[in-house]
């Protein structure tokens, strides 16, 4: 069944709360099933179809609460693809940086052979990995932090605040 | 002739009213908001938007479970039944109701 745009935009507007986009075909479903028995329901008692599924929409609530609501519960997974291209561009920027360095002191102290030099680079490669890799672990338990990882969390508050009329400033 | 009872009162028993329709028969969201509403005399009237994140919390702590049934209208519905820790958490809730709604009683009635 076609859904009307008021009912197909208080959906989107509940599923636009919720960070875990995986978990929006599943609140769609169910949401679009309630108001299409509501509608009915309303259509039995004698209501056009357009007041009944005004009706029924408003019946279901504010759109943004019920969306926060069900964004509390349907948490994102760990962003783990981004956890791990941020630990590989940071291991070869660091690679780089000791690379310059390495090069420098080699240059200047003529004490390094290319075999040491390299086994030196990966050893350190090793160790940036390794301790980025805790890093990580560790920051992604502090919500806040996580959330920003993935820069959700900021877009998705200024559209909440903008749909609410309060005025975000320059954002 | 419909009373308005504060709305603080209501909130905190919805689960437990929600998991005791479910202790009869397996339900979708509307379904539930219509029984509880005939069955408490229109006192009990849930929203939606209050309704399914409740359903949700409960599905994800394991007191409910879910299945989709394809009506010949190819509508799908999501039903819940409720899980035996649900049964446990339901009779932990009518006790705890018991000696609170008695308690009250007690002190109105002294």
């Amino acid at each position: 069944m076609a859904q009307s745009i008021q009912v197909r935009e208080f959906i989107q507007t509940v599923c636009e709360q919720v960070k875990a986009k995986r978990a929006h075909a599943i609140i769609t479903n169910e949401l679009i099933a309630h108001i299409e028995d509501q509608t009915e329901a309303y259509m039995k008692s004698g209501m056009d179809e357009n007041s009944a599924e005004r009706r029924a929409i408003a019946q279901m609530g504010d759109p943004v609460t019920v969306g926060e609501n069900l964004d509390q519960l349907h948490r994102p997974k760990l962003d783990w693809i981004g956890i791990v291209v941020n630990i590989v561009m940071w291991t070869i920027s660091g690679a780089v940086m000791l690379f310059g360095l390495f090069l420098g002191v080699a240059t200047f102290y003529s004490l390094w052979t290319t075999g040491q030099l390299v086994f030196g680079i990966i050893i350190s490669l090793g160790f940036i990995a390794v301790s980025l890799i805790v890093a990580f672990t560790v920051i992604s338990m502090f919500k806040f932090i996580s959330n920003m990882l993935f820069y959700r969390g900021l877009a998705s508050d200024y559209k909440k605040r903008k749909k609410r009329g309060e005025y975000y400033g320059k954002y | 002739m419909k009373m308005k009872v504060d709305k603080s009162l209501i909130s905190g028993s919805t689960a437990m009213l929600i998991l005791r329709l479910l202790e009869s028969e397996d339900m979708y969201g509307y379904q539930m908001i219509e029984t509880l509403d005939k069955q408490s005399n229109n006192v009990f009237t849930l929203k939606a938007g209050t309704l399914y994140p409740l359903l949700h919390g409960l599905e994800q702590e394991g007191i409910v479970k879910s299945y989709e049934i394809i009506a010949e209208n190819a509508r799908s519905r999501k039903y819940y039944s409720i899980t035996n820790a649900g049964r446990k958490l339901l009779q932990d809730k009518k006790d705890e109701w018991e000696i609170y709604s008695s308690a009250v009683n007690l002190v109105l009635e002294g």
